[in-house]
């Protein structure tokens, strides 16, 4: 499925950033197959905010883990920012999550054990950045999150909302590309999640960060520029089949 | 970038150790027993198969070859490795005035040993165990003593702590003075510097010139036919023997002597005496072989004339028993690497979530292994330095329950190091599975593995 052309504010000429064809995924157990994507089609522009949404195992987790260079597929084409990504080896890969692609996680998946500041840290140590611009990158990151106070904390003396802050700032602070969020408001109350929201949507505004972002709310979906549905690993764009996605 | 890295992934295994300190202190605890174990067969291994101690390269040796049908009498009914060895080794007192009669000015010694009656007459009483009372009431039993001549000290590199050996003036003019081993010296004067005291041998006061630093050899180059029994307790200048009538230890009887302590030095059919001679130049050596050609060739004696090399050469211990133990605990310690690579497995499992949040944040399965190979280096090296702590309790059993000599299995530095590197080495190398399956886990989205 091809999606229309997105210009962000601003009215930059948009360019893709993510582009699938075809793309196939299928789980194996045994000699019971699961096909979790069927021929995903989409292209995510630069700048874009899109929320996807479907039920419990349509397969919008594997979207996020295929499109995060989390997990291989079988079939089709998946371009990143331009680059072919179906056959480059693990360094490459790694690489490209580092570099081009925060993720922010349902359940934070915080190193129990670093502190704030470390947790930030992760990504920048595989950069290869000098310790002067980490420490400087971390710290402007955490300021902007209203994180600095909780700076030597550990996860674990956090409250959840202050929780997928660190995780945000983790996301945020290698200067990705594109942000891809697993259903970020899952874990936490509403007020905390509405403030997690305004925060992703203030990053798209202000830096026009690209955002894929599953969730089951459809009033944060609301919030995004798109919304696609997926449902038995094919993804649907409410406005083209409106008959297939509604309750 | 690995090496760029090596400091942050150190931390990052050391607090991933302190995480689940009871599953590291397990492995530490398997890896540490086995390599204290391995550490005690290496102290064994080394004091019977380790290299010598220093010796003068020039020290040359006489070897009498006997005929086997003269031996075969002296064989009879005896521990045949032992008295091969004393044979080819020892040699009777008139072959020993004949081989010490060249002339040569050369450092030299002979040597054999005697059991002798030790008492310290002043001083601190010394510390009498129940096993020295004998039924007669005299507070002493006979230890080993050795008669040397004053050039054995130096010869054999045997250091002193105390004093220093006497001189061959001293032994010209038959000054009675003793050198104490360690062992004797910490027995009767706990210790401390006993030079210049007095120690009664025989019931004959003798003067303690010095002290020996270490415990004999294991294998004494003097005398390798005393090999792994107890060791020499006190050294006596050599012509000292006459007057104390000194009788040799288990000499080797081609042919009975007679009764007094004359026929005994008479005797060529009674081996006791070892003798060495030190040839350093070509002219010396040259002359020595002119000698013996003159002496016992011309007797139709058969000999051969070795330095200190060949003489080891020829006299090369089968490695036997030991290295079947050692072998044994080799496997040991490779069943203990095969429980720790079973332990890291585990533990490698209990975190596998973090791992795959380091992959998805763009660790490579490269760093990842190497990290994982670092907190089994850290846990080999942690069991390394344990294993000292397991080594010298089995040590002090080994020296406990298998009494066969009085020389002590001692822990030295080429025991420890060698241990250490056995068990960093083998932590290492059962790391590598468990560290490439720990790597090899996918990136992880949502708190579970994508695979």
């Amino acid at each position: 499925m091809t999606s229309p052309r997105f210009t962000a504010p601003g009215a930059v000429p948009a360019t893709p950033m993510l582009e699938m064809r075809g793309v196939r995924k299928v789980y194996r157990a045994g000699l019971v197959e699961t096909e979790a994507l069927s021929g995903a089609t989409l292209t995510v522009n630069s700048g874009e905010f899109l929320a996807i949404m479907g039920p419990s195992g349509s397969g919008k987790t594997t979207f996020l883990s295929v499109a995060g260079l989390l997990d291989s597929f079988e079939e089709g084409q998946y371009l990143l920012d331009g680059e072919d990504v179906r056959r480059l080896p693990d360094r490459r890969l790694s690489r490209l999550r580092n570099q081009k692609i925060g993720f922010i996680f349902q359940s934070f998946n915080l190193i129990p054990d670093l502190d704030v500041f470390d947790n930030v840290d992760v990504p920048l140590r595989y950069r290869g950045l000098p310790a002067g611009e980490r420490d400087a990158r971390i710290e402007q990151t955490l300021s902007k999150l209203g994180l600095v106070a909780r700076m030597r904390h550990l996860p674990g003396q956090l409250s959840g909302g202050q929780q997928q802050r660190v995780a945000i700032a983790r996301a945020l602070v290698g200067r990705p590309q594109l942000l891809l969020a697993d259903e970020p408001t899952g874990n936490l109350d509403s007020t905390s999640a509405r403030q997690i929201m305004d925060l992703l949507a203030r990053i798209n505004e202000d830096e026009g960060m690209t955002i894929v972002m599953v969730t089951h709310d459809h009033e944060f979906a609301a919030r995004a520029h798109r919304k696609l549905h997926i449902l038995d690993g094919k993804l649907i764009d409410p406005r083209a089949a409106p008959a297939l996605v509604s309750g | 970038m690995l090496l760029r890295l090596l400091p942050y992934h150190l931390r990052l295994a050391a607090r991933s150790l302190r995480r689940d300190p009871g599953l590291s202190a397990a492995i530490v605890l398997v890896m540490a027993v086995v390599a204290g174990l391995f550490c005690t067969c290496v102290m064994h291994y080394l004091r019977t198969h380790g290299p010598p101690p220093p010796v003068s390269s020039d020290l040359h040796h006489v070897e009498i070859q006997h005929t086997w049908s003269s031996v075969r009498g002296a064989l009879e009914g005896t521990s045949a490795e032992t008295n091969v060895l004393a044979l080819r080794m020892r040699i009777s007192y008139p072959t020993y005035r004949a081989l010490a009669g060249s002339g040569i000015p050369a450092r030299q010694t002979a040597t054999f040993r005697a059991r002798l009656l030790v008492q310290p007459p002043d001083g601190p009483p010394a510390r009498v165990l129940p096993a020295d009372v004998d039924p007669q009431g005299c507070a002493s039993r006979p230890r080993n003593a050795r008669f040397v001549n004053a050039d054995f000290f130096s010869l054999f590199t045997v250091p002193l702590r105390y004093g220093a050996p006497w001189t061959g003036q001293d032994e010209a003019r038959g000054e009675p003075v003793v050198v104490l081993s360690k062992v004797l010296n910490e027995e009767l004067f706990d210790g401390a510097n006993s030079v210049g005291r007095t120690v009664l041998i025989n019931g004959r006061p003798h003067r303690v010139a010095g002290v020996c630093a270490h415990e004999q050899p294991f294998v004494p180059e003097w005398d390798r036919a005393v090999t792994g029994s107890s060791q020499d307790l006190l050294y006596l200048p050599f012509p000292e023997h006459q007057r104390l009538a000194a009788y040799p230890e288990m000499p080797i009887h081609m042919a009975p002597a007679g009764p007094s302590y004359r026929d005994l030095l008479d005797s060529d059919d009674v081996l006791f005496l070892t003798y060495w001679i030190e040839l350093t130049t070509p002219a010396q050596r040259q002359a020595y072989a002119r000698y013996l050609a003159e002496t016992l060739g011309a007797r139709g004696v058969p000999y051969v004339l070795r330095d200190l090399a060949q003489l080891r050469q020829s006299l090369r211990q089968p490695h036997g028993a030991i290295s079947f133990f050692l072998f044994v605990t080799s496997l040991i310690m490779v069943a203990g690497g095969l429980i720790t690579a079973r332990l890291l497995l585990a533990k490698g499992m209990a975190r596998r979530d973090e791992l795959g949040i380091f992959r998805a944040l763009g660790a490579p399965r490269g760093s990842l292994f190497a990290r994982q190979l670092l907190e089994a280096l850290l846990l080999s090296v942690a069991a390394g330095v344990a294993s000292l702590a397991v080594s010298w309790p089995a040590a002090a059993a080994y020296n406990h329950a298998v009494a066969d000599t009085d020389i002590p299995l001692a822990l030295s530095g080429a025991a420890f190091a060698i241990t250490f590197a056995a068990t960093v080495a083998v932590g290492v190398v059962c790391a590598i599975f468990p560290a490439w399956r720990a790597a090899d886990r996918a990136p992880t989205i949502a708190g579970r593995g994508a695979r």
